[in-house]
């Protein structure tokens, strides 16, 4: 009797289709483990639009850690991931030292098989990476794209030539949903040779070495033929199947496809060893903990593809379609464009619509339906690329008649610009890119693959997983802040508040200001003045200093020849100074400079003559030349640089305003007596605003 | 939402956030330069703070003063308005550095906008179309035919590194072509020391046209509707009207879907502008982006009904437009042109447009505000303000509605006639003259408009 081996895609389908905002990987233990003790063949994790989904998830992991995750609770069944032979889990081709790498990478954490498909069948494409699946160990799934209009001879070739590679075992796919039972059976007959036909004995003789490679079938239930497709290739010799327990759309009293599956085969001479308690245990705790949070997508089950047996576009095809169309308000011409979309399909050698082809063609009905005129006015590049042969052989011959009319319209694009699209796509050094667009968040080798697939998406969530990391402490202290300035910033505005007032409230802020003062102090304060210092004992113009939480750039008066950037990349690494000249930060810095002639160095003695304004004979007023926050002392506990009726020479410092955490000392340009300071410590001022009067000598 | 959002300008467009503020129960937070402390924008926000002295270089355009000025006031957010800082990338850089939100597109958006030929080539790459050239450096009188039978005459020679004028050449026909070509280069090399040419389609009296794009956080992309900016005096707007005209519904609603698609490409997030100019066979080409709100952004607004300022300053927030976008769209599921009446927007100047527009700056003695059905005046004038002469000239913008473009220019007509301003000159008369134009009436426009019918 034989045994069937069943695959369960449950697992990435919870990750494509669970709303996201729900989803934490902890909650899924109980169903990891119970999964794990079903006894399925290999478990598919990874596939379609599920490493994107897995990205953005809210709980801090990425997707490789995801995986480990997975694995350290799944020890008994194996790991599988779906990929794309050249676009492995995106949409774009990627060199072959990316495809190394994610191999490496994936096995490192617990992935054994692959299953690889090219959505264009082409054996060019599938042969390097399943090459280096193989010299990781990998366990190698070679998978074929069903089409229906090719006879069974291509699929024996097709396997035959898998098999001659190296690979464990065959998949074949059926991603548009056009297999019938008929078909099924036909196939698997033909292939698994339970059929002499005379007339094809050569064939038949060339394909006994099939017998003992296992053929998989993978179909979806959008037609629902799905239990009839397998029944009929299982009783032909197909050696196992993929369900999940997840549908695409669900609805109530909805029944998971392994049910009718595993009841077709009673009193049948194949048999499976799934235990039946468990995933009978599994379906209840899915019923409860997944169904209820799948994201509720519009259904499209659209009777004419049943009635015809056209192919249904793959359910992420659908979804994208349905988001275009939203966007530019043409939702009601969805029906037109999938109509446009197997048109297309047909017209340009009869490609699958997996991913990335899905795409290139979904962009184009848009075109040719939505945005031009007629019909291939105008031609998206990535379809040019593939009409080129960029994307590997087509199945079927291009429609001579459209080649003739892309080569009419599209003149200047094929002339001109072709050769640096496909140079772009082709980078050999992209990781090299990668890992440098990222250098500040992570130098982790996951995290630059991730990066390589999805770059926002990444970015985002490196950017979510450092705030978490750091925010404890900044969220205190900004609340501490803001308490106060508020405080101060009333206090400011209502000028009629009565001196009295004030001058209670004085003690009360002083005394959170000092603590305040204090954490800030600790920071870095002392730091930031050890670096002006610096600065002005140098010959350095500019530092631009940043770590985790702050940004700071210091200008200085003096017009120095020599223009040098330093750059500080860590405040506690004060002692090794990372000296280095970056064209472009200079630039930019210069053109800032240019933009603002106001900038923080013009607060010089100059500028604060303007400023200075005779109320009497000898009674000067000293205006606030900037926008910022006056600090009496040089820091917290200090006692302040002047008090009323202090003598005072020209030089000395009378305070302190702090603009954008830039600390700008104010000098007196006159000898005389401090007649009144007219703000009170951490006050804000606006510019021109008087804050000392002096009485001259 | 934003709790405080400090207004990072001056003027009418300072009112006018303010007021949407208001409306929105954000509170506002006005800066103001010395020369401006009486000025209307300062009277109106919940708070106010001066941040420099007259000159725009250290007041309206000083970055430390201003990010320094919100961080004191503890506001959430800056409003850039237009003009001053909105297009500087490098300001948008420092405002999220000290973590506040830049009501606008992120830097590198308006980076690449501010990058024309990268923004050009980028919408080239994606089959948008835009102005056919010949890219690169054209080296000889051969390889300009070649491009020239491509493209289509008449062409335009212009050189690679020149400017104002200099250097450019329009060649009707081939005969032209290999005439000029060799004079352009001679010119250019004279001029600027190279003689580097490249050649492009000359689109003879094009209009200007344009697309508002609203983008929220989350990709929902939607544009309410077109503007006509073609009445223009050496490139600045002076009229401009919505929706366009003159257009045939197929053309408008192409431009439509490419704005849509051009702003997809980018990813574009918050307000923004997608410019076009149409020749007289109706081809459009892709010209720049606006990443800002525009001055002319009330036109849309009153035949859409959308508040942009709000809908802007929401979309800062974090809302979600498509709720905007579906209401939108089954409002005028039943009207071909989706949106509804006709609006014109004519720009006040203090400028004497008898006198070769010269500035007029000073006090406003007195002034009579039109009213009545249709009109909005969006401005900071009132009796017995000054209008500074450190900062545009711009004092206000009347905006008229009518059911159709008929009525609006008959509307116009009468508030323009309504409307006095004493004191200081303004570009109100020339306005009554383009109004009374019979081709403007006809709606025969295009950016030449002024210079043909020679109404100066």
């Amino acid at each position: 009797m034989k045994t069937i081996k069943i695959i369960d895609t449950s697992i990435k389908d919870i990750f494509k289709n669970f709303n996201s905002e729900n989803l934490n990987i902890k909650n899924f233990n109980e169903l990891f483990k119970l999964i794990d003790e079903i006894n399925f063949s290999s478990l598919e994790i990874i596939g379609g639009s599920c490493f994107e989904k897995m990205l953005s998830n809210n709980f801090n992991k990425s997707p490789w850690e995801i995986i480990s995750y997975i694995k350290s609770i799944i020890k008994n069944t194996p790991l599988q991931a779906l990929i794309g032979a050249k676009n492995l889990v995106s949409f774009d081709y990627y060199p072959q030292d990316i495809i190394k790498r994610f191999i490496k990478i994936s096995i490192n954490h617990g992935i054994s098989i692959f299953r690889v498909y090219d959505a264009l069948n082409d054996i060019e494409n599938l042969k390097p990476t399943i090459n280096e699946i193989l010299n990781n160990n990998g366990i190698c799934q070679g998978t074929i794209i069903y089409y229906p209009n090719k006879d069974i001879n291509y699929y024996i070739n097709f396997i035959s030539q898998l098999k001659s590679l190296g690979c464990h075992s065959i998949c074949i796919k059926d991603a548009e949903s056009t297999l019938i039972p008929a078909k099924s059976s036909e196939l698997f007959r033909r292939i698994k040779n339970k059929e002499v036909n005379n007339s094809e004995s050569n064939i038949s003789n060339y394909n006994k070495s099939l017998e003992d490679i296992d053929v998989f079938l993978n179909t979806q239930n959008l037609k629902g033929v799905q239990v009839l497709n397998y029944f009929e290739a299982i009783s032909n010799g197909c050696d196992g199947v993929d369900l999940s327990f997840i549908p695409s759309t669900y609805y109530e009293n909805f029944i998971p496809s392994i049910f009718p599956f595993l009841l077709s085969l009673k009193e049948k001479k194949i048999t499976h060893n799934l235990d039946i308690t468990r995933i009978n245990e599994l379906y209840d705790l899915i019923k409860e903990e997944v169904y209820p949070n799948l994201n509720k997508n519009k259904t499209f089950s659209n009777i004419r593809f049943i009635n015809s047996n056209k192919s249904f576009l793959p359910e992420w095809l659908m979804v994208m379609l349905e988001n275009q169309l939203f966007e530019l308000g043409e939702l009601d011409k969805i029906d037109e464009v999938f109509d446009e979309i197997l048109k297309i399909k047909e017209e340009v050698g009869n490609p699958s619509l997996s991913t990335p082809i899905g795409q290139i063609i979904g962009g184009q009905a848009i075109l040719n339906t939505l945005i031009s005129n007629k019909r291939w006015e105008i031609v998206s590049d990535e379809m040019q690329l593939m009409l080129s042969g960029s994307f590997g052989k087509l199945p079927d011959e291009i429609n001579p008649k459209i080649l003739e009319l892309i080569n009419n319209i599209n003149y200047n694009n094929n002339e001109l610009l072709n050769n640096n699209i496909i140079l772009e796509t082709k980078n050999d050094n992209l990781f090299e890119i990668c890992k440098n667009d990222i250098k500040k968040y992570s130098q982790n080798e996951e995290d630059i693959l991730s990066y390589c697939f999805f770059a926002d998406k990444t970015l985002k969530f490196l950017n979510q997983k450092r705030k978490i990391k750091s925010n404890p402490i900044e969220g205190i202290k900004n609340d501490k802040k803001q308490e106060l300035s508020i405080k101060d910033t009333i206090k400011i505005l209502d000028k009629t508040k009565k001196e009295q007032e004030k001058f209670k409230e004085n003690i009360e802020i002083d005394k959170l200001r000092e603590e305040q003062m204090n954490d800030f102090k600790d920071l870095n304060i002392e730091k930031i003045r050890e670096i002006i210092n610096l600065l002005e004992n140098s010959n350095i113009e500019e530092i631009k200093i940043e770590s985790d939480n702050i940004k700071i750039t210091l200008n200085k008066t003096k017009n120095i020849n020599l223009e040098k950037n330093l750059k500080i990349d860590d405040l506690n690494k004060l002692e090794s100074l990372d000296l280095s000249t970056d064209d472009s930060k200079i630039l930019k810095q210069k053109s800032l400079k240019e933009k603002e002639e106001t900038n923080l160095k013009d607060i010089s003695t100059k500028e604060f003559d303007q400023n200075l304004e005779k109320t009497s004979s000898n009674l000067i007023e000293i205006k606030s030349p900037i926008v910022g926050t006056f600090y009496a002392s040089p820091s917290p506990g200090e006692p302040p640089f002047v008090m009323v009726g202090k003598k005072v020479k020209k030089g000395d410092t009378l305070c302190i305003i702090e603009a954008m955490k830039l600390m700008n000392k104010i000098n007196s340009d006159y000898d005389g007596i401090i007649e009144e300071i007219c703000v009170s410590n951490e006050e804000p001022v606006e510019f021109n605003q008087t804050i000392m009067k002096i009485r001259m000598n | 939402m934003f709790k405080r959002i400090l207004i990072a300008n001056r003027g009418e467009i300072a009112v006018r956030i303010i007021r949407a503020c208001k409306e929105l129960g954000i509170e506002s937070v006005a800066v103001y330069s010395t020369a401006d402390a009486d000025s209307l924008h300062v009277k109106l926000a919940d708070k106010k703070i001066c941040i420099g002295p007259a000159p725009a270089s250290k007041s309206y355009l000083n970055i430390p003063n201003i990010i320094s000025a919100a961080l004191v006031t503890q506001s959430d957010a800056i409003h850039p308005g237009y003009g001053f800082l909105a297009e500087n990338h490098l300001f948008v850089e420092q405002v999220i550095s000290n973590n506040l939100v830049f009501i606008g597109p992120p830097s590198n958006l308006i980076d690449l906008a501010g990058n024309k030929s990268k923004a050009i080539e980028i919408m080239r790459k994606n089959n948008i179309p835009v102005i056919p050239g010949s890219i690169n450096n054209v080296d000889n009188c051969n390889e300009a035919i070649k491009y020239a039978r491509k493209i289509g005459f008449p062409v335009i020679i212009k050189a690679s590194f020149g400017g104002g004028g200099r250097g450019m050449r329009i060649a009707n026909n081939e005969t032209e072509l290999i005439n000029l070509f060799p004079l352009a280069k001679t010119e250019s090399l004279n001029a600027f020391g190279r003689d580097d040419l490249y050649i492009e389609k000359f689109i003879n009296k094009p209009r200007h046209i344009e697309f508002q794009i609203l983008a929220d956080n989350y990709g929902n992309i939607f544009s309410p509707g077109s503007r006509e900016c073609s009445i223009q005096r050496r490139h600045q707007k002076l009229i401009e009207e919505a929706p366009v005209l003159n257009l045939s519904e197929k053309t408008e609603q192409l431009m439509h879907r490419t704005a849509i698609k051009a702003a997809q490409v980018l990813n574009y997030k918050n307000v923004g502008t997608f410019e076009f100019l149409v020749d007289k066979d109706e081809n459009f080409y892709f010209i720049e982006i606006n990443t800002r709100i525009q001055v002319e952004h009330p036109v849309t607004e009153m035949v859409s009904g959308i508040d942009i300022i709000k809908e802007q300053i929401k979309i800062a927030a974090g809302e979600n437009i498509s709720n905007l976008i579906k209401d939108f769209t089954k409002r005028n599921i039943n009207n071909d042109k989706k949106v509804f009446g006709h609006a014109i927007e004519f720009r006040i100047n203090a400028e004497d447009s008898q006198n070769n527009f010269n500035p007029s700056p000073g006090k406003i003695t007195n002034c009579f505000i039109p009213g009545g059905p249709g009109i909005r005046f969006d401005s900071f004038i009132h009796p017995g303000s000054v209008i500074p002469p450190y900062y545009d000239s711009l004092i206000g913008k009347l905006i008229i509605w009518g059911i159709d473009r008929n009525e609006a220019i008959s509307r116009a007509n009468r508030a323009l006639n309504e409307f006095e301003v004493e004191g200081i000159k303004t570009t109100i008369p020339f306005h009554l003259k383009i109004i009374n134009n019979e081709k403007f009436k006809n709606g025969f426009i295009n950016t030449d408009f002024i210079e043909d019918e020679k109404i100066l």
